[in-house]
């Protein structure tokens, strides 16, 4: 015997959803994706900035940890280039003794 | 004042570490190619940009020529020590002096012949431009080890 039941499950085993979206909805999407990411990156560097400059001092104590920091990454960058510089010039020596009987022997003594 | 102070050591602590940090990472390459023993190789290697192949001639080059120096460097070394007993031991010129110093000069000139020698050989293994710069640069150790050596030989006097 048939039931309500029955006719309800048929009715839902029947039905068929087919959505149709307008032209360009996939665009939209992405779009709106896109500009929400775009405001939380720009929203968190603007956070920072603000807190860091919020108040006088903690400002001019970031702006000194900034300075110190520059001039001993500048000052550490000098000192490297010429260290690695003398060192190559040491290495080009010890390859000419190393092909230099003369010099070797005088090291030897 | 406190607050202050905690703020320049604070600072001073920034600049050090970053100073330390940056110049250790800087130098680390170059340091680790100085402590080790063919780092004379490795330089060559990257001075002249040679290939695998290259250097591995390069290499084979150096290993037959390091006896022969090792030979003549002994042979050097034995007749600077007899020159310098002989000299030591007479008042004036005598022939044995003379010939010591002969011996010497002569050996002074093969070393030199040998090692040019070696630096066309090398120069061989290398391109054209490189082995030009190659020969140019030892040309330079060369000559400056012989001004070097006459001029001592002059007692530090140069004419």
């Amino acid at each position: 015997m048939k039931t309500p039941s029955d006719d309800l499950k048929n009715m839902l085993a029947a039905w068929r959803v087919e959505p149709e979206f307008r032209p360009g909805f996939n665009r939209e999407v992405w779009c709106k994706i896109a500009a929400s990411n775009a405001v939380r990156r720009e929203s968190f560097w603007q956070n920072l900035l603000s807190t860091l400059f919020a108040a006088p001092r903690l400002a001019t104590v970031t702006a000194l940890a900034v300075a110190v920091l520059t001039l001993s990454l500048g000052s550490a960058h000098l000192a490297a280039r010429n260290a690695n510089a003398r060192q190559w010039t040491m290495l080009e020596e010890r390859y000419a003794r190393s092909i230099d009987p003369l010099t070797r022997s005088s090291m030897k003594e | 004042m406190k607050k202050n102070l905690l703020l320049l050591a604070a600072m001073l602590l920034l600049a050090a570490g970053g100073y330390c940090a940056y110049y250790h990472f800087a130098t680390s390459e170059m340091s680790s190619m100085l402590g080790k023993s063919q780092g004379e190789m490795e330089w060559l290697r990257q001075e002249f940009q040679l290939t695998d192949a290259q250097f591995e001639k390069i290499d084979a080059l150096h290993a037959a020529y390091r006896p022969q120096c090792d030979r003549m460097c002994e042979k050097v070394a034995e007749s600077r020590i007899r020159l310098d007993h002989l000299i030591d031991a007479n008042r004036s010129v005598t022939p044995e002096v003379e010939s010591a110093f002969k011996e010497y000069a002569l050996l002074e000139e093969q070393c030199r012949q040998a090692m040019l020698g070696h630096i066309y050989d090398v120069s061989a293994a290398m391109s054209p431009e490189s082995g030009a710069r190659y020969v140019q640069l030892m040309k330079d150790h060369i000559l400056l080890q012989y001004n070097t050596s006459h001029t001592a030989l002059r007692g530090g006097h140069s004419h």
